[in-house]
């Protein structure tokens, strides 16, 4: 598999189907004598600024710390992927991930109080 | 039976839609200034949009990609923010400019000026969008659009030396003023070839569950539907050019446009010309809007769908809506419609290569689109056309802006 | 001893270096293999080629590196994981000879 052209960037889709963002990031784990092994796909605003430039990515970063979160972005272990194909799927109810906590926060604040929202 | 159905609906929406202050103002522009020369313009930019919008609707027909989600996925992140910026920013004036024509039009009909419009329209436009269903959208206001034919029965009734017109269509310089006579060119080719409209597209044969089987709809709505509405285009630059210089005027004074309709039709021209105005704009702003949420939604991954209800769709939603709101800001400040619409579409023309390189790679990529990837001949016409546009466009702005 | 972490994006584009410290080329793709649940690196794709092959306009981008003359020399290599050091990610460096690695071929 092309880790580039086939996971980079696709569409990512909830076990239910939903869109929840693009794959924005992967995450690679090096060991010593082993090969390295693909760990996580990333979700989330900081993963996409770290690849514009480095110094946006340490402002994104930087940022997201003082908001008291722990990591720059969402993980989803490797072995929670089901399928990758057009889109690449994975075993996660994305209603409730944080991969949409943005799409929530709208709706809930802002489409919602508008009439007929 | 009902294939045959669905191509005259895409021919009938495709006129319908295809005029917009883009074409009306640099058709208008053309004609006043330099009769009929610049028709070969109109003529080289609907041959690249057929074989655009042929494209994006074969991209999307085999792949089930719209044309920026696939952009993202092939060239990446890095290179898709860079495309964003650029086409939101051309995009957002193009916005802007389509407003601005719904207030001219409107000013026109009430005589309280364009800029106090501005916000109404903007409302408007988004009731629509938050209300409305793709299928009004794309059908509903484009079947009022065949209004604009109102410019055909125009030209026509003037009676222009058609031997003169067919002249038009070989590119010939004029003798003086000649800065003037390509930026008008460019622009004209800006307005044809506009990236809203091959967004849209796409991501109106997803919307509509397209797969091969439409490929055969989707050749003949493009081939057909884009002449007939350059042959509007052109029709609009005819009626400038007999009505404006034999009246010896420029055209400064957004009150004469009209001319070229009341003229030949007298007060009902003046109506058709103002309802023209406004529903072709107004189609027009309804889809830029909604191009510009696709452009978003389909680059970081959101739902999107102009079917969905809107909080399946939430951060969809907001991106239309701010950007209608954003885009009436500019016309409520009383920037001049017609000034800045001619602007941005030289500037469309400029930003072209960002969107059509990367389609033309992807067009010709075999994991998308198998056995139907582009032959030589749309290569051929779409690197041509586009690589002009922007020479053009590179060279001749700055000549329009500093004064030569 | 704990893993370190490198992301991928920032491995792409960057230059491999071979041992006399000269670039054989940016990383453009990296090819992977699924055992079990665990997915591992087999080998990086490198140098202009493999551009090329990433956004698939191979017969398109043959042809324009024809026009430019820049059509013979390095065109870009598979290099298996073991033969790349990225311990510093920003300066992957070649552990062997260049002479040692698979040049990628037309296909």
């Amino acid at each position: 598999m092309n880790l580039v052209r086939e996971v980079l960037d696709n569409q990512l889709r909830g076990r239910d189907g939903v869109k929840m963002g693009r794959v924005d990031g992967i995450v690679l784990e090096l060991m010593p004598g082993a090969p390295p092994r693909v760990a996580y796909i990333e979700v989330g605003w900081v993963a996409l600024a770290r690849r514009i430039s480095r110094r946006v990515g340490r402002w994104a970063s930087t940022r997201r710390r003082q908001e008291g979160r722990r990591r720059d972005a969402y993980r989803i272990p490797w072995d929670r992927i089901n399928k990758v194909g057009l889109d690449v799927v994975v075993d996660v109810d994305a209603e409730r991930s944080p991969a949409l906590a943005s799409e929530r926060w709208v709706r809930d604040r802002i489409i919602r109080r508008i009439p007929g929202g | 039976m009902k294939k045959a159905l669905q191509i005259a609906l895409g021919i009938v929406t495709s006129v319908g839609g295809y005029l917009e202050i883009g074409s009306v103002a640099t058709a208008v522009q053309a004609g006043a200034a330099f009769r009929f020369q610049l028709l070969w313009a109109i003529a080289l930019g609907t041959l690249c949009l057929i074989f655009l919008v042929e494209m994006s609707g074969r991209l999307a027909a085999v792949s089930h990609h719209t044309l920026i989600e696939a952009v993202r996925e092939r060239f990446g992140f890095p290179f898709f923010s860079l495309l964003l910026v650029v086409v939101s920013l051309v995009t957002l004036a193009v916005l802007a400019s389509e407003i601005g024509g719904v207030s001219l039009a409107i000013q026109m009909a009430t005589g309280i000026s364009y800029p106090w419009w501005a916000f109404v329209v903007a409302l408007l436009v988004w009731l629509v969008l938050w209300k409305g269903t793709f299928g009004i959208i794309e059908n509903g206001v484009s079947l009022l659009g065949l209004v604009t034919i109102a410019f055909l029965v125009g030209a026509v009734t003037l009676h222009p030396s058609w031997h003169q017109v067919g002249a038009g269509f070989l590119p010939s310089l004029p003798k003086d003023d000649r800065a003037h006579y390509w930026f008008i060119a460019v622009s004209i080719l800006g307005a044809c070839i506009t990236p809203y409209l091959f967004i849209f597209y796409s991501a109106g044969a997803v919307e509509d569950n397209w797969d091969e089987s439409y490929l055969g709809v989707n050749r003949a709505t493009a081939a057909l539907g884009m002449t007939f509405g350059g042959l509007l285009s052109a029709a609009v630059l005819i009626a400038a050019a007999m009505v404006f210089p034999q009246q010896g005027i420029q055209i400064d004074q957004v009150e004469q446009i009209p001319l070229m309709l009341t003229v030949s039709l007298g007060q009902w021209g003046f109506i058709l010309f103002v309802i023209s105005l406004g529903i072709a704009c107004l189609g027009a702003a309804l889809e830029i809007a909604l191009a510009l949420a696709y452009l978003m939604a389909q680059g970081f991954g959101w739902n999107w769908g102009e079917d969905e209800k809107e909080s399946n769709a939430a951060r969809f939603s907001l991106a239309y809506t701010v950007a209608v709101v954003i885009a009436a800001v500019p016309i409520a400040l009383g920037v001049d419609p017609l000034k800045l619409t001619v602007l941005t579409m030289a500037i469309t023309a400029a930003s072209l290569p960002f969107t059509v390189v990367p389609f033309l790679f992807l067009m010709n990529d075999e994991e998308y689109l198998g056995d139907h990837t582009n032959g030589w001949l749309s290569n051929g016409v779409v690197i041509f056309s586009i690589a002009l546009a922007f020479v053009l466009a590179v060279v001749s702005i700055p000549l329009e802006i500093f004064g030569s | 001893m704990p893993a370190t972490e490198v992301y991928v994006d920032r491995l792409l584009g960057r230059h491999v270096l071979d041992q006399s410290g000269e670039s054989i080329g940016r990383i453009e793709e990296i090819r992977v293999s699924g055992k079990g649940d665990r997915c591992f690196v087999d080998e990086y794709l490198v140098g202009r080629y493999a551009a090329f092959q990433r956004v698939a306009a191979w017969r398109l981008g043959r042809s324009l590196l024809g026009v430019f003359g820049r059509n013979r020399g390095k065109k870009g290599y598979r290099v298996g994981w073991e033969k790349i050091d990225l311990s510093d990610p920003e300066r992957p460096r070649l552990l062997c000879a260049r002479e040692e690695l698979t040049p990628i071929t037309d296909q």
